[in-house]
């Protein structure tokens, strides 16, 4: 049985315009058959990354592979298995949407637009340049997912869509992906995710993929801060508050910081004179209340401690802040 | 599924032709207008103001035609939709070309066939010619626009590039034509330049092209003139013209030798002595002897190392253009000589080893052909000639962009007009010679004056219809070095003088 390979792999890979960084080195796998949302704000690098992927830009330094080929040698035949759209592309304007269908369709073999073109309701005769921004996003995303790619980019595809037509380009994407999954058919499961294509989305609206990624990256100011499944992510983060409960007729306890440093993994620690609270990065596998115990003094009182879930936005927003990469979660 | 350049090919048909349509309204226009300008139509003075703008506008046209094109799937930027798709370079860069030939060649090519035609010539006799002059528009103006365009996102770029690319180009050209200023060029180094000219431009297309690297590509363009300046800085210029030019040595060559004494000046001409640059020409005169009577020997450039007592100074080879025929034994060829050098030697007897790069032609026999006023009639090297209208001993020739190398001709003419046939006719001969270029119009008219050689210009001179013409056609046989020792020039008797308009040593 072979293992296999990811679909993308990136190492060390890094791009610099002058003096500016837009990459530092960034290592990253994504497994065939995921659906791997990169997020991160504004400028944080995301386009960067696809490009390079796509061979549009050359990185300064590293490498990168996507289809088990380097990103430097891709040619012409290659994007027939790779598919690409993004918010600032520039399309034939000049041509009407099925002129437009039709011209491409003459280089993919495995071309078929016709369900796509009624349920996404392409206006065929309009020309390119009069469309709205939302149709104009959906005639880009037919023209991928037409040809059945291996391999799907898309930077920042819903940017500026109201949510109607995200959601009818994320249900249209997602037939493709997996045609069962909407139906809730178990029978999806025979569908070896390796055989699924991978589909890389870059947003910097979190609630945009977290209904539907597998996999989530998280890029700040060009760094990688952590590239994981999904559900590992959601599991090892969460909100911890300690408070110390007031004993009748005693005086309050308080919580006096020991000599003993907080764990790399907790983040955003706040303390008052009776409570803490941070964001444990690994509360899945680490015993948090043997942490507290040892970072904190309570004078013989047990401490309370609270461990909420995390949602997406609360984990970025605690990344961002704490300007810091998680550690990797333990396998 | 349709090979990638048809289908790309079918795209930019569907996108671009109304520019298509201008670049082939505009040839059609030109076919119209061009031949007023050697028909004798009353319209010639219109006709040459419209041929003018229509050369303008065909430009723009093909300037807008390829930026259009080109720019459809541009080269510059990472945003375009087509980089993320299946395309072939070769397949894009074949369809560029493929659409080109049809909208540009083909229509320039038909053009010229059916002027041709019209000019009562014989396109197929000059095929070698229309591909030689679409050889031109590929070097001077397809591949620059295409490779300007490629390294640009938008026709304003593209124009003003083209624009500074000019100006840089001809700044360029310049200083490359003050570097070889009066100076012989080796036979190799033209073909060469010409060469790279083309070659360094269609490598930065057909790159650009391939790896979309446009900093690159751009560095190749500037490069060009840059590297052509270069090049001609560097090249061994007296040491190539030596190794083109083979020494003579085989008994048929002509002699040169030393000038027969009685001949020598005794003193210098009188006037001022011409200073030019701060040189001053010497005419160095030599004998010249064993060429046949069906040869000449065109002189290309001379070189000269002049000895004096404590003083030797050797001239690089300098452009020339004098004839050594049998019928002139002795010739002169000039040499700058600087001011200072001259003025060490002072009159001190010199010699002078005079180095000549001369071209060999060989003359065909004679050839007859009839004239005749009522039509064209043909003459040698696929033309035809008309009398001119005013009656007088000229003709008004048609050729497909150029004439043979070397052509005379010799014709009887008649003093006075042709209304007197009883009149002695005298011999009269012409020079049939133009030189080709890129040109839109195929159709050169080159004027043909018999000259009979009478210092009077009143005296009227006609060629009657039905005369005679004897062609002679000399053809380059090949290249020769000649050279010769001059002994015991006093210098100052052969400087060229500001009033002094005779060539000094030479007997008049």
């Amino acid at each position: 049985m072979t293992i296999a390979t990811p679909a993308i792999q990136t190492h060390d890979l890094t791009k610099g315009y002058g003096s500016t960084i837009a990459l530092h080195p960034l290592t990253l796998d994504v497994p065939r058959g995921a659906v791997f949302a990169l997020v991160g704000h504004n400028g944080a690098g995301k386009t960067t990354l696809i490009k390079i992927l796509m061979n549009m830009i050359r990185p300064t330094s590293g490498s990168a592979s996507i289809l088990d080929k380097s990103t430097l040698t891709l040619t012409g035949d290659d994007f027939t298995r790779i598919g690409y759209a993004s918010e600032n592309q520039e399309l034939p304007d000049w041509m009407t949407v099925r002129q437009f269908m039709d011209y491409l369709k003459g280089f993919y073999p495995t071309w078929d637009d016709s369900a796509l073109i009624a349920q996404l309701e392409l206006p065929l005769d309009r020309k390119l340049k009069n469309l709205s921004r939302g149709m104009l996003m959906k005639a880009a995303l037919a023209s991928i997912l037409a040809f059945k790619p291996s391999l799907i980019l898309l930077d920042e595809p819903f940017s500026g869509l109201d949510p109607l037509v995200r959601d009818e380009l994320i249900e249209a994407l997602m037939m493709r992906v997996n045609p069962r999954s909407l139906a809730g058919n178990e029978a999806m499961a025979e569908t070896p995710v390796a055989d699924r294509p991978t589909i890389l989305i870059s947003s910097h609206d979190l609630a945009e993929v977290e209904s539907f990624a597998t996999h989530i990256g998280f890029l700040h100011q060009g760094r990688l801060l952590f590239a994981e499944e999904m559900h590992s992510l959601t599991a090892r983060f969460r909100e911890v508050t300690v408070t110390l409960p007031a004993l009748a007729g005693e005086a309050p306890a308080t919580l006096v910081k020991t000599a003993t440093p907080p764990p790399d993994t907790w983040l955003l620690l706040e303390t008052t004179l009776t409570a803490a609270r941070f964001v444990h990065t690994h509360a899945d596998t680490e015993n948090v209340a043997a942490q507290v115990a040892s970072v904190f003094s309570t004078g013989g009182v047990t401490p309370h401690l609270q461990s909420e879930p995390m949602t997406l936005r609360g984990i970025f927003l605690a990344l961002a802040k704490s300007g810091r990469a998680p550690a990797a979660p333990t396998q | 599924m349709t090979p990638q350049p048809l289908h790309i090919f079918r795209k930019d048909i569907l996108h671009l032709w109304p520019e298509a349509s201008v670049v082939v309204a505009l040839f059609i226009a030109f076919g119209i207008a061009a031949p007023s300008n050697w028909t004798n139509s009353p319209y010639a003075g219109v006709a040459q103001l419209v041929s003018l703008l229509l050369d303008l506008l065909m430009l723009l046209s093909w300037l807008v035609l390829i930026s259009r094109l080109i720019h459809d799937e541009p080269l510059v930027g990472d945003r375009q939709f087509w980089t993320s798709r299946p395309y072939h370079w070769l397949s894009l860069l074949g369809a560029k070309l493929l659409f080109l030939v049809v909208f540009l060649y083909l229509p320039f090519f038909l053009m010229q066939v059916i002027l041709l035609k019209h000019a009562g010539l014989y396109p197929m006799l000059a095929l070698p010619a229309l591909f030689h002059n679409l050889m031109l528009l590929t070097v001077a103006i397809v591949v620059p626009f295409a490779a300007i365009a490629a390294v640009t996102s938008t026709f304003a770029r593209m124009l003003m590039s083209v624009v500074g690319g000019a100006v840089y180009f001809g700044i360029a050209t310049l200083f490359v034509v003050w570097l070889v200023w009066g100076r012989m060029t080796p036979p190799v180094l033209d073909p060469i330049l010409f060469t790279l000219l083309i070659l360094l431009p269609a490598i930065a297309l057909v790159y650009q092209y391939a790896t979309r690297r446009t900093t690159i590509s751009r560095i190749m363009l500037v490069a060009t003139p840059l590297l052509l300046v270069l090049l001609t800085f560097i090249t061994p210029f007296d040491a190539l013209i030596r190794h083109g030019y083979p020494a003579a040595s085989g008994a048929s060559d002509p002699k040169l030798s030393d000038f027969p004494s009685e001949f020598r000046p005794k003193a210098a001409a009188p006037g001022d002595l011409a200073v030019s640059l701060g040189k001053v020409e010497i005419e160095v005169p030599f004998a010249v002897a064993g060429i046949d009577k069906d040869s000449a020997y065109l002189v290309k450039g001379a070189s000269a190392t002049i000895t004096a007592p404590g003083i030797t100074y050797t001239s690089p080879f300098l452009t020339e253009a004098r004839q050594l025929t049998s019928a002139a034994p002795i010739a002169v060829v000039t040499v700058p000589l600087p001011l200072s050098v001259y003025n060490k030697i002072g009159t001190l007897p010199a010699d002078v080893h005079l180095t000549l790069a001369t071209d060999h032609l060989k003359l065909d026999p004679a050839a007859t052909w009839k004239s005749s006023s009522s039509a064209p009639f043909d003459i040698p090297g696929h033309g035809h000639c008309t009398f001119s209208q005013d009656g007088h001993a000229d003709l008004i020739c048609h050729y497909a962009f150029k004439t043979p190398e070397a052509l005379f001709a010799t014709a009887p003419v008649s003093p006075g007009s042709c209304a007197n046939p009883s009149a002695q006719q005298i011999p009269a001969q012409a020079s049939v010679n133009s030189s080709g270029a890129l040109s839109f119009d195929p159709i050169i008219t080159v004027p043909v004056k018999f000259q009979t050689g009478d210092p009077e210009t009143k005296h009227r001179y006609a060629l009657c219809s039905g005369t005679p013409i004897n062609f002679l056609e000399a053809k380059d046989t090949g290249k020769l070095r000649l050279d010769t020792d001059v002994k015991q020039l006093v210098l100052p008797n052969y400087a060229g003088r500001a009033q002094d308009q005779q060539q000094p040593g030479v007997p008049q």
